[in-house]
């Protein structure tokens, strides 16, 4: 393969969970992963690196996530996905166009790769 | 205190005062008896004075009548600062054009303050010392009243002893009010922070619960991936296992307050309960007991419900992951039927059976039947709350010693309207 490979932005501040994700994302996929640890960082990264996907916390230092991914999408147009370890699912309509699907922490590996397929094909 | 009289808050002006609010439409219904009741007595009054030969006396009636119907049809604003006013005025009105002195109005005027004050305010012992000095002050006024005025007469007597009657029953009756309705306010809402409090401290423990979880359920699985020697996979297909039993605790907990506290919202959907029940069984296979088996019998062309699918898997599962803990030997059973705009699910067991007289404890929460299993005994008081939230219930027949069975019976048109939920609260401090 010749082309870059995929950027996927991961906004999180807790560092175990960035690391489960680099993990995952390396072992399981081939696509490279961008790290922003709170929303001002994630709109500079969102600028430079032109990300094929977003994948957000929902508990985010300066900002919440939902908020963030309006300003991603506005930013650079991509696909969000919404992590969080809140239980409800978020089935709110408005939010139904905002973000493309919903991962629940407890991550589980295997469900994440299969959603972050499904989101970029 | 009597001087407590005068130092009591007066409420905020023009603010409408949740109590007052709340209270309108009875303070209407009285307002409205209490003008027919001054009518008549007018009328009365005209009409005796009449057939006796004596001048009639000047009525305080009109205005009061006029400024009274205001009320009753909701011409006038409804708040603390109008109602104290226009009772004020009328009253003063009438003293006026009875000829009365400033002094002789103000002490009438005053019962009908108070009965504002006690529309908002909260003291009780206050609220009577008013009752009891309104009432001697109208009784006051209505001894004046022999001695100031001749004319009509013992007429005129009876008639303002008959209204001092009346304020006092009013000022009763509005202080009763009073009492219950900030009983029932302060009442309402204690328990509406309470709630509001259990729930974020509840959303805010299960999110500090789970953040370490994902560290260690995701990292295991990804250490699934590679290569392991047996003894290795063995411990770690453990730690995956007990893992993913503390999440579902602590989505247990998590589900169990929102149903309480009603807060917990259907997401509906087109569902197939047959396949909802086929797939719980393959899930529910791998912790089945050896010496069981599970088989499922199904309906064909079973009609697809209207129902939050996950929630409804969640009520099957509950259901059958309870009967396989408590089965020891013999079978479980998955049946599903159809009958008049009901989808039936029926989880049929060969475990040790419960007592009649018990039904209704296996649904209560934090009861297990045996204390030894695993679980913290919410699964069937959750299955329970879901289904009746969709319209639905749970019903239980067992025999001791041969097995029970639980049905949860489900509407066709199970959650009609589509309620959006409230997002998940952001937490404040991390």
């Amino acid at each position: 393969m010749t082309h870059p490979a995929t950027v996927i932005l991961y906004v999180e501040d807790h560092p175990p969970a960035r690391m489960l994700m680099q993990a995952i994302i390396a072992d399981m996929t081939g696509y490279h992963l961008a790290l922003a640890g709170t929303g001002e960082e994630a709109c500079k990264a969102a600028m430079e690196r032109l990300p094929a996907l977003y994948i957000v916390d929902l508990d985010l230092p300066d900002t919440d996530g939902l908020t963030l991914a309006a300003a991603l999408r506005a930013i650079h147009e991509a696909p969000v996905l919404l992590v969080s370890a809140y239980a409800e699912a978020v089935k709110d309509a408005p939010i139904r166009t905002l973000i493309y699907d919903y991962l629940a922490k407890p991550l589980d590996p295997d469900y994440v790769v299969a959603t972050i397929h499904r989101a970029l094909a | 205190m009597w001087w407590r009289l005068f130092t009591a808050p007066w409420p905020e002006k023009g603010l409408p005062n949740p109590v007052l609010l709340e209270a309108a439409p009875r303070i209407r219904r009285y307002w409205r008896v209490q003008m027919w009741l001054i009518a008549l007595g007018e009328v009365a009054l005209w009409l005796i004075t009449q057939a006796q030969g004596l001048p009639h006396a000047r009525s305080y009636a009109l205005p009061a009548l006029l400024m009274g119907g205001a009320y009753c049809f909701g011409l006038l604003p409804f708040n603390t600062v109008w109602l104290t006013g226009v009772t004020a005025l009328f009253l003063i009105q009438g003293m006026l054009l009875q000829g009365l002195g400033p002094a002789t109005a103000l002490s009438l005027m005053l019962p009908y303050n108070v009965a504002a004050m006690i529309l908002t305010g909260r003291r009780r012992v206050f609220v009577q010392a008013c009752c009891v000095i309104g009432f001697w002050f109208s009784l006051l006024y209505s001894i004046l009243h022999i001695y100031q005025l001749a004319p009509p007469g013992y007429l005129q007597i009876c008639y303002n002893i008959l209204l001092a009657t009346l304020t006092f029953q009013a000022l009763r009756f509005l202080n009763q009010l009073a009492v219950d309705l900030s009983m029932a306010y302060v009442e309402r809402e204690v328990t509406q922070q309470v709630t509001e409090r259990s729930q974020q401290f509840l959303a805010r423990v299960s999110h500090e619960l789970r953040t370490p979880l994902n560290s260690v359920l995701g990292f295991a699985k990804l250490i699934r991936r590679t290569e392991l020697a047996p003894t290795q996979s063995a411990y770690l297909a453990q730690i995956i296992e007990e893992g993913e039993q503390l999440n579902r605790l602590v989505s247990d907990l998590l589900d169990s307050a929102q149903l309480s506290a009603g807060r917990l919202i259907l997401a509906p959907d087109v569902c197939d309960v047959n396949a909802i029940c086929r797939a719980v069984a393959d899930e529910i296979h791998s912790i089945l007991k050896p010496t069981v088996t599970l088989s499922v019998e199904f309906t064909p062309e079973l009609p697809t419900i209207c129902a939050d699918t996950l929630r409804v898997r969640q009520i099957v599962r509950n259901l059958v992951s309870n009967a396989a803990k408590y089965t020891a030997h013999g079978h479980i059973t998955i049946r599903t039927a159809y009958s008049d705009g009901w989808i039936q699910v029926l989880v049929d067991d060969s475990g040790p059976g419960i007592p009649a007289d018990q039904y209704e404890f296996v649904f209560v929460p934090f009861v297990k039947r045996d204390s030894r299993s695993p679980g913290v005994g919410l699964g069937l008081d959750i299955a329970r709350q879901l289904a009746r939230l969709h319209g639905g219930d749970i019903h239980l027949q067992s025999i001791v010693g041969q097995g029970s069975v639980f049905t949860i019976a489900l509407p066709i048109e199970a959650v009609t309207t589509i309620t959006l939920p409230s997002l998940p609260a952001p937490s404040q401090s991390t």
